[in-house]
C-alpha cells in the first residue's frame, strides 16, 4: 500500500486534483511524506454548526457517546423486563404492566416478550456498542492520537452521525406501530421475519427494524472510510504504522472489518425489505402454510432459501462481533500500559493478533449455523477456523498478563475497569471453545450458555472497556476528571453484579434451558431452575440500578469535576499533547514523533514515561 | 472504613438480602367485562350501547353473570334447583352423578387420568420418593393443588419426634373419600402420591392454567380477543355464541366433552391452536370445563342482552331460565353423534370415481362449488356480491372471512382420519358455510366422497403431506432422503392460504 | 482498594470453579445421555472442560497475583520490557496445538451424526413436521407408504423403538423451528423447503421412558410452549402402539358412544 510521494518542496508545481487548502498546507511544508494536512479559516460558527451539525470530530464523537449512553439505558430497561419475566413469569410487571396489559392483570403477553429480546439485542449491538466504540471513541481518538487536526473527510464524518439518527428514529418508532417492534430476534431469520403474519412484529415493525439497520450501516460505512483514510494518510511526521498506539491499530482494523462486511449486511437487508414490501422471494420457500392475516393472501413469490439470509447475515455479523471487541482490546491495551506505567508486552504480536482476528473473522461465520441445515461438511471447515480464531485472543490475554507483570499498577477507575475487561474477556473466550466444537454445539446451541458467552464478551469485555475508556479519556474530552471515589464504587458494584448476573447462565444453559423462551417453566423439567433465574434477575436489577453511580459521576463531572491539564495520567501518546479539551484543529504546535507509544519506565529519561514527541539525544 | 469498602459491603449485603426474600409477584385481580357487540346471526349484530338502560345494563347483567359463573380467578357454576335435588354438580365432573358430581368422568377415564398425572408430575413425584419434600417444584397452573400440598407438608413436618426429626403425623390426609390419618413417613409418601395422581382440577386450578396458556389468545371472557388474537388467522375461537366447529355431531349440536378435549389435546393443525397434549388428561379435562363455563356464560350473556333489548327486565326467573336453556343445549349433545356401523370401506378406483361424481354434482355433494373443480378451494361460491356489487369472500358465523379448504394439502383441521372426514360431510362444519351433504346421499356415497377427498392429497412419494399435487399415481420414486422440494412444485401460486 | 480488587479476582476464580464443580448436584448440569453417540459428545465436552478449567485458573490466578503484587506503592520504575520472543513462541504453539488436537479429535463424531453418507440404511420411521406451534409426527400406517389415506398422524407425540437405528425426516410447515432432545444430544433446525434426514439410536436400558422434545429456534410467540414428547419403547411396545394407532385411523366412530 505505497503512497506516491508528494514533494514538499515549496517550488514544486501544485499537484493536480488536490483540494486547494490541502495544497496550501503542503506549500507550508507540513506533513511527512505521503501525508495530507488541511488548513482552513477560523471563523465563528453558529451554535448549530458548532454543536449540532458539526464537522469537528470531537463533537461528533461526543454526540455518538451521549446517544450511546441514552440507548444503553433503554436497552438495559428492556433487559430488566426480560429478567422479570424469566424470574416470575406471567406476573404483574412493575411500572409498565398495568399500562400495557390491563386485561391480564399486568402480566406481559408472549409476543411482547419476543419483541423485548429482539429489541434489547438490536439496540445494544447497533445503537450502543458499535456507536460507542467506533463512533464515539473512533471519532474522538483517531485524529488526536495520530496528531491530525481532524478527520480526512469532516463533512462525511458529520453525515456519519446524522445518518444514524434516522435509523434510531426508525427503531424507536417501531415500538409504536401496529404489532409492535420487530420480534424475530436480532438475527431476524426468515421466514419468521419476512412473512407478515408469522409474528406481530413482522407487520411493520420488522421493516422499520431493517431500515434502522440500513441507516446504521450507512453511518458506520461513512465512519469506516474516514477512519481508514485518516489513519493511512494523516499521521504526524515520524509516526510510522508500527508506532501507532494499539487503540489506533484496533480502530483501523475495525474500520477495515466494517468496510468489507457491511456491504453484505446492507445488501441482505435490502433483500429482506424487498421480500417484505415487494413480496419478492429471496428467502421464501414454496408451499409455506403460515397463519395469515389477509386471507386473499399477500402472495409471496417463492422458491427462495431461508438459509441464504443466515449465510449473508452472519457473514456480516460475525465480523461485527469483532468490531465490537477489537476496539475494546485496543483501548484496554492503552489503558493498561498507561496505568501500569509499563510498555505493552509484545507490541507486534498484539498488532498481528488483531489483524489475524479480523482476517480469520471473515471465515468463521458458519459457526452460528452448525445446526442450521447447511451442508455438514461446512460444519467441519468452520469448526477448524473457529478453533483457530481462539488463538490470537489467547495470545492477547497472555500479553496483557505480561504487561502487568513487573509493572507499577495505579488502581485508578480506568485501570480497574481495564483489569476487569481482561478477567471477564478470559471467561467469555474460554466458553467459546465449547461452542466451536461442533458435536458439543449440538447440545448447547441456542441455550443459555451461548447467552452467557456473548454477554461476557460484550458486557464483561466491551462494556467494561468502554467504562475504562470513558474514565481514561474523560479529562481529554472535558478538561476535568471524573470522581475517583464514585468511579471505584461503580466498579466494585458493577463487577460483582455483572458476574452474579451472567456467570450462572453457563450452568443454566448446560441444564438445557433454551434461549428466547418466555416461560421456561412450561416444561416441568426446568421448573427447578426458577430460583437460579430469580437470583440472576435480582443481580441484574442491582446491576442496572448501580449504574446510577456512573451516570451521576459522568454528568456532574462534566460541570463540576476537578479541572486538570493536558496530561493527568502522564501518558505517552499524542492525544495528551493537546489541550484538555482540545480546540478546533486539536494541537497548538508542530508535532513530530520519535518513539513508540509505550515508552513507560524508559531508562532513557528520569521520569517514568517518555512521550512520543519528546526527543532524546 | 473507607468509602469504597462500605459501598462494596452494602452491595453484597443488599444482594444477599434481596435474593433471600421471596418476591411473591402476583397477577392483579381481574374481572369480566361485557362484550361490546353480540353477533346474533349473520344479519343481526346487537351493540351493548343499544341495550336499554345502557350504562346501567352493566351492573345487573354483570352481576347476574357473576352469580351464574363466578369471576375469572374463581369461576363457579351456579346450581339449579333440579340439580341440587338430583345431586348433579358440574363443578365436580370427577365425582359420580348423584354424589354431588356430574359423573362426566367415568372410571376408565379416571384410571387413565391417574396414569397421566404420574407423567406430568414426574418431577415432583421423584422428589417425594427421594424424600426431598422441600425441593418439590411448584405445581404450575394448579394453585389449589399447590395449597393442598403446602398444607399437607406443613402439617406433616410440624411436630417433631424426640430426636428432632419430623413425625409425619397428620390427622387427615387430603385424599377423599376416607381422608386416612397419616402417622409415618411411608404413609405420608403414599398419601402424597395419591394426592398427585388422583388429582382433578377444580375451577380455580383450571382458571389459572387458562390464564397462563389460553387467555392471551382467547381472552378473559373467551371471546377470542386476547392480545395475540388480532395477529392470528384464523382468529381464536370466540366461545360466546356457543358454536364450535370440530364436533362429531350433526344438526349443529353443541360439542361433547370429547370434542373439546380432542381440539385442546390435538390442536387445530396450521391454525395457531397448538396441540396441548403435554398437559395431563386431568388438566385438559379441566380446561374443557373452563371452556364450557365460558361458553355458557357467554351464550347466557348474549341471550340476556337480547332479552333486555326487547325491553324485558332481568328477573331471577329469566336469568335462571336462560341459563338452564343454555345448559340443556350442552347436555343433549351426545344424542347427535355421527358414527358408522361396520368397517370403514377401503378406497378403490370405483369408489374414488363415484366420489368424484358426487363431488361435482350440484344436486349431490356440490362440493366443487366452494372447493373448486380440483379441490384447490377456489370455487365460485366462495365469493358473494355485496350491496355495491363487489365480490367479497363469504363469512363465517363469527363474521370473519373464510376460505374453503384446499383439499390437496392434506391438512384437515378437524382430523384426517376417514371417520373425521365422514363426520364433516355428515354434520357439516358448525359456524361455517360448509353444510351437511343432502340426505339423498347414502352412507356408501359419503364414504366414496371421503375416498375421493383423501385421494386429492395423496403423494405416494414417501415424502408425506407436503405438496399440492393432483397427479395421482405419480410417485413411488422418492425414498424420503432429503432432497429439496424446490424442483417439484408446479403451482407455486397456490400458496394462497385457506381455512 | 488493592486488597479488595485482589479479593474480587480471587473470588471470581474460586467461585467460578466451585459453581461448576457443584453444579451437577443442584441439577444445573448436562442431562443424562441416552443415545449411542452421546458418550462421544460428552467426552469431548469434558476434555474441553478440563482444558478450559486449567487455563481459567492459570490466567485468572496470574491476573490476581500480578494485580496484587504490582499495585504495591513503589516509586521505582516498572520493568522496562517490550516482550519476549521465546515466550510468545511457546504461548502461541502450545494453545495452537491443543486447539488443533480438539479440532481433529471431534471430526469423526460430527461426521457420524450429521453426514448424509453416514445415515443408517434403515427406512425412515416417520416424517416429523414442525409448525407454529406444535409437532406432528406422520407414520406411514398399515400400507407402509407415506402420503396415503391410512397415514397415522400423531400430534405432539413421537413414539420410537429403542435399540434400533431410528431414521426420520424433519420438515417445517412455516418458519424455522428446531428439533432438540437434550438427552439424545440431537439438535437440528427444521427449515421450510428442506427435508432433513436425521437418526439416533437409544440404548436399550433407556427404553420405556419419555423425553421432552423442545423447539430450539425462535419461531414466534409460541416458541416457548412448542413442546413435544419422544416416547421410547421396546420394539414390541412400539409395534403395539402402532397397531393401536392404525386401528384408531380406521375407527368408525362407534367407540365414541357413551
Amino acid at each position: 500500500m505505497s503512497v506516491p510521494p508528494i514533494p514538499s518542496d515549496a517550488d514544486a508545481p501544485e499537484p493536480e486534483g488536490l483540494n486547494p487548502r490541502a495544497a496550501e498546507g503542503l506549500r507550508k511544508g507540513q506533513g511527512a511524506e505521503g501525508s495530507v494536512h488541511i488548513e482552513h479559516d477560523h471563523h465563528e460558527l453558529s451554535f448549530i454548526r458548532k454543536y449540532i451539525f458539526s464537522t469537528d470530530h470531537k463533537v461528533i464523537g461526543l454526540q455518538f457517546m451521549f446517544t450511546g449512553l441514552v440507548m444503553l439505558g433503554l436497552g438495559g430497561a428492556l433487559a430488566m423486563a426480560i429478567r422479570w419475566q424469566l424470574a416470575w413469569p406471567w406476573t404483574q410487571v412493575p411500572v409498565i404492566g398495568e399500562l400495557l396489559f390491563p386485561a391480564t392483570g399486568g402480566a406481559m403477553s408472549p409476543e411482547f416478550y419476543t419483541m423485548l429480546f429482539t429489541m434489547h439485542g438490536t439496540i445494544m449491538i447497533f445503537f450502543v456498542i458499535i456507536p460507542m466504540l467506533t463512533g464515539a471513541f473512533g471519532n474522538f481518538l483517531i485524529p488526536l492520537m495520530i496528531g491530525a487536526p481532524d478527520m480526512a473527510f469532516p463533512r462525511l464524518n458529520m453525515i456519519g452521525y446524522w445518518a444514524m439518527v434516522p435509523g434510531l428514529c426508525c427503531a424507536l418508532a417501531s415500538f409504536f406501530v401496529e404489532g409492535g417492534a420487530a420480534a424475530a430476534g436480532w438475527t431476524a431469520y426468515p421466514p419468521l421475519s419476512t412473512i407478515e403474519s408469522a409474528a406481530p412484529g413482522s407487520l411493520t415493525g420488522q421493516t422499520l427494524w431493517l431500515l434502522a439497520l440500513t441507516f446504521s450501516g450507512v453511518s458506520s460505512m461513512a465512519g469506516a472510510v474516514n477512519y481508514a483514510t485518516t489513519v493511512v494518510k494523516m499521521r504526524a511526521p515520524g509516526l510510522t504504522m508500527m508506532r501507532l498506539p494499539l487503540t489506533i491499530w484496533a480502530l483501523f482494523i475495525s474500520a477495515l472489518l466494517q468496510l468489507f462486511a457491511l456491504p453484505v449486511l446492507t445488501a441482505v437487508s435490502i433483500e429482506q425489505i424487498l421480500d417484505r414490501v415487494a413480496h419478492t422471494g429471496f428467502f421464501t420457500p414454496t408451499n409455506l402454510v403460515v397463519n395469515q392475516m389477509n386471507p386473499e393472501g399477500a402472495v409471496h413469490a417463492a422458491g427462495g432459501q431461508p438459509l441464504l439470509w443466515q449465510h449473508l447475515f452472519w457473514f456480516y455479523s460475525h465480523p461485527a462481533v469483532y468490531i465490537m471487541v477489537v476496539p475494546a482490546m485496543g483501548m484496554a491495551s492503552d489503558i493498561l500500559a498507561t496505568h501500569a506505567r509499563k510498555p505493552i508486552f509484545g507490541y507486534k504480536p498484539m498488532a498481528y493478533s488483531m489483524m489475524s482476528i479480523a482476517g480469520l473473522g471473515f471465515i468463521v461465520w458458519g459457526h452460528h449455523m452448525f445446526a442450521s441445515g447447511m451442508n455438514p461438511a461446512l460444519g467441519m471447515t468452520f469448526m477448524v477456523s473457529t478453533m483457530l480464531i481462539a488463538l490470537p485472543s489467547a495470545i492477547k490475554v497472555f500479553n496483557w498478563l505480561g504487561t502487568l507483570w513487573g509493572a507499577r499498577i495505579q488502581l485508578t477507575s480506568a485501570m480497574l475497569n481495564a483489569i476487569a475487561f481482561v478477567a471477564l474477556f478470559i471467561i467469555g473466550g474460554l466458553s467459546g471453545i465449547w461452542m466451536a466444537a461442533t458435536p458439543v454445539d449440538i447440545y448447547i446451541h441456542d441455550t443459555y450458555i451461548i447467552v452467557a458467552h456473548f454477554h461476557y464478551v460484550v458486557f464483561g469485555g466491551s462494556m467494561f472497556a468502554i467504562w475504562a475508556a470513558i474514565y481514561h479519556w474523560f479529562p481529554k474530552m472535558f478538561g476535568r476528571v471524573m470522581d475517583e471515589r464514585l468511579g471505584k464504587i461503580h466498579f466494585v458494584g458493577s463487577f460483582i453484579f455483572a458476574n452474579c448476573t451472567f456467570y450462572m447462565m453457563h450452568q443454566i444453559g448446560l441444564a438445557g434451558l433454551m434461549r428466547r423462551t418466555a416461560d421456561p417453566y412450561a416444561y416441568e423439567v426446568y421448573a427447578h431452575l426458577q430460583p437460579l433465574n430469580e437470583f440472576i434477575s435480582i443481580s441484574a436489577f442491582c446491576l442496572f440500578l448501580w449504574q446510577f453511580f456512573f451516570v451521576f459521576n459522568f454528568f456532574t463531572s462534566i460541570f463540576r469535576g476537578k479541572r486538570v491539564g493536558r496530561n493527568p495520567w502522564k501518558g505517552t501518546t499524542l492525544e495528551w499533547e493537546a489541550p484538555s479539551p482540545p480546540g478546533h484543529g486539536n494541537f497548538d504546535r508542530e508535532l513530530h514523533v520519535y518513539h513508540g507509544p509505550y515508552e513507560y519506565a524508559s531508562p532513557l529519561v528520569e521520569e517514568d514515561y517518555l512521550p512520543q514527541t519528546r526527543k532524546v539525544d | 472504613m473507607r468509602r469504597i469498602h462500605l459501598a462494596s459491603l452494602i452491595a453484597t449485603c443488599g444482594l444477599a438480602l434481596l435474593s433471600s426474600c421471596d418476591i411473591q409477584a402476583q397477577a392483579k385481580e381481574r374481572s369480566y367485562s361485557l362484550a361490546e357487540e353480540y353477533r346474533i346471526n349473520k344479519e343481526l349484530t346487537l351493540y351493548l350501547e343499544d341495550v336499554p338502560g345502557g350504562e346501567t345494563a352493566e351492573g345487573p347483567l354483570l352481576g347476574a353473570l357473576e352469580m351464574l359463573c363466578g369471576t375469572p380467578a374463581q369461576p363457579q357454576l351456579m346450581l339449579l334447583g333440579d340439580w341440587i335435588d338430583e345431586g348433579y354438580d358440574p363443578n365436580y365432573p370427577d365425582y359420580d352423578y348423584g354424589d354431588s358430581g356430574s359423573g362426566e368422568i367415568g372410571k376408565a377415564e379416571k384410571a387413565l387420568i391417574a396414569e397421566d398425572n404420574a407423567r406430568v408430575f414426574a418431577v415432583q413425584l421423584k422428589s417425594i420418593e427421594g424424600g426431598d419434600y422441600e425441593g418439590v417444584v411448584p405445581f404450575r397452573g394448579a394453585p389449589l393443588l399447590q395449597a393442598k400440598w403446602d398444607e399437607f407438608l406443613a402439617d406433616a413436618l410440624e411436630d417433631e419426634d424426640e430426636d428432632g426429626s419430623p413425625d409425619f403425623s397428620v390427622e387427615e390426609s387430603p385424599n377423599p373419600p376416607d381422608y386416612v390419618p397419616v402417622d409415618s413417613e411411608d404413609v405420608f409418601k403414599k398419601e402424597a402420591r395419591t394426592l398427585l395422581t388422583s388429582w382433578y382440577p377444580r375451577f380455580q386450578d383450571s382458571a389459572e392454567l387458562y390464564r397462563l396458556e389460553c387467555l392471551h389468545c382467547h381472552g378473559t371472557e373467551g371471546t377470542g380477543d386476547g392480545s395475540t388474537a388480532p395477529f392470528l388467522y384464523p382468529r381464536p375461537r370466540n366461545y360466546q355464541p356457543g358454536i364450535f366447529k370440530w364436533t362429531a355431531l350433526k344438526d349443529k349440536a353443541h360439542p361433547r366433552r370429547e370434542d373439546l378435549y380432542k381440539v385442546i389435546s390435538e390442536g387445530s393443525y396450521t391454525s395457531a391452536m397448538p396441540a396441548f397434549r403435554r398437559f395431563s388428561r386431568a388438566q385438559i379435562h379441566g380446561l374443557v370445563d373452563m371452556v364450557r363455563l365460558l361458553s355458557i356464560r357467554g351464550e347466557t350473556e348474549l341471550l340476556l342482552a337480547l332479552e333486555m333489548s326487547d325491553d324485558n327486565y332481568l328477573t331471577p326467573a329469566l336469568v335462571s331460565q336462560t341459563y338452564a336453556d343454555v345448559w340443556d343445549k350442552w347436555k343433549s349433545a351426545p344424542d347427535s353423534l355421527i358414527f358408522y356401523e361396520g368397517e370403514v370401506p377401503s378406497p378403490s378406483a370405483e369408489s374414488i370415481a363415484l366420489g368424484r361424481k358426487h363431488f361435482m354434482d350440484p344436486n349431490g355433494g356440490n362440493c366443487f362449488s366452494c372447493h373448486g373443480e380440483k379441490g384447490l378451494g377456489d370455487g365460485t361460491s366462495a365469493w358473494e356480491a355485496d350491496e355495491d356489487g363487489i365480490m367479497q369472500r363469504i363469512v363465517d358465523d363469527w363474521g370473519e372471512e373464510i376460505i374453503p379448504r384446499n383439499l390437496t394439502t392434506g391438512i384437515f383441521r378437524g382430523g384426517r382420519r376417514p371417520i373425521d372426514i365422514y363426520r364433516r360431510l355428515t354434520g357439516g362444519i358448525n359456524g361455517t358455510p360448509m353444510p351437511a351433504v343432502p340426505d339423498t346421499l347414502t352412507e356408501d356415497d359419503r364414504w366414496a366422497i371421503v375416498h375421493y377427498v383423501l385421494s386429492l392429497s395423496e403423494t405416494h412419494d414417501g415424502r408425506g403431506l407436503d405438496s399440492i399435487r393432483m397427479r395421482k399415481g405419480d410417485g413411488g420414486h422418492g425414498d424420503g432422503h432429503g432432497d429439496d422440494d424446490a424442483d417439484s412444485h408446479a403451482d407455486s401460486h397456490d400458496s394462497d392460504e385457506d381455512h | 482498594m488493592r486488597l479488595l480488587v485482589t479479593l474480587l479476582l480471587v473470588l471470581l476464580s474460586v467461585l467460578g470453579v466451585w459453581t461448576f464443580y457443584t453444579a451437577e448436584e443442584n441439577g444445573w448440569w448436562l442431562v443424562d445421555a441416552v443415545t449411542t453417540y452421546a458418550p462421544e459428545i460428552d467426552d469431548l465436552f469434558y476434555l474441553i472442560l478440563w482444558l478450559v478449567t486449567f487455563f481459567f485458573i492459570a490466567t485468572e490466578g496470574a491476573l490476581a497475583w500480578f494485580v496484587f503484587k504490582y499495585s504495591k506503592k513503589d516509586d521505582s520504575k516498572a520493568v522496562y520490557s517490550h516482550g519476549n520472543h521465546t515466550l510468545e513462541l511457546w504461548w502461541t504453539l502450545i494453545p495452537a496445538g491443543l486447539l488443533l488436537l480438539i479440532a481433529f479429535k471431534q471430526m469423526g463424531t460430527w461426521a457420524d451424526i450429521k453426514y448424509r453418507k453416514n445415515l443408517p440404511t434403515e427406512a425412515p420411521i416417520a416424517h416429523v413436521w414442525a409448525s407454529q406451534f406444535d409437532w406432528r409426527i406422520q407414520y406411514p400406517g398399515a400400507d407402509g407408504v407415506f402420503g396415503t389415506w391410512d397415514d397415522v398422524e400423531s400430534p405432539h407425540l413421537f413414539v420410537v423403538p429403542a435399540d434400533e437405528n431410528v431414521v426420520f425426516i424433519l420438515h417445517s410447515r412455516d418458519v424455522l423451528h428446531s428439533f432438540f432432545v437434550p438427552e439424545f444430544r440431537l439438535k437440528q433446525d427444521a427449515v421450510p423447503g428442506m427435508a432433513i434426514p436425521m437418526w439416533f439410536n437409544v440404548e436399550p436400558e433407556h427404553a420405556d421412558r419419555t423425553y421432552d422434545l423442545i423447539c430450539a429456534e425462535l419461531c414466534g410467540w409460541g416458541h416457548y410452549k412448542m413442546a413435544g414428547r419422544v416416547e421410547v419403547r421396546t420394539r414390541e411396545g412400539f409395534d403395539e402402539w402402532m397397531a393401536e394407532q392404525e386401528a384408531n385411523v380406521m375407527s368408525n366412530g362407534t367407540e365414541d358412544q357413551s
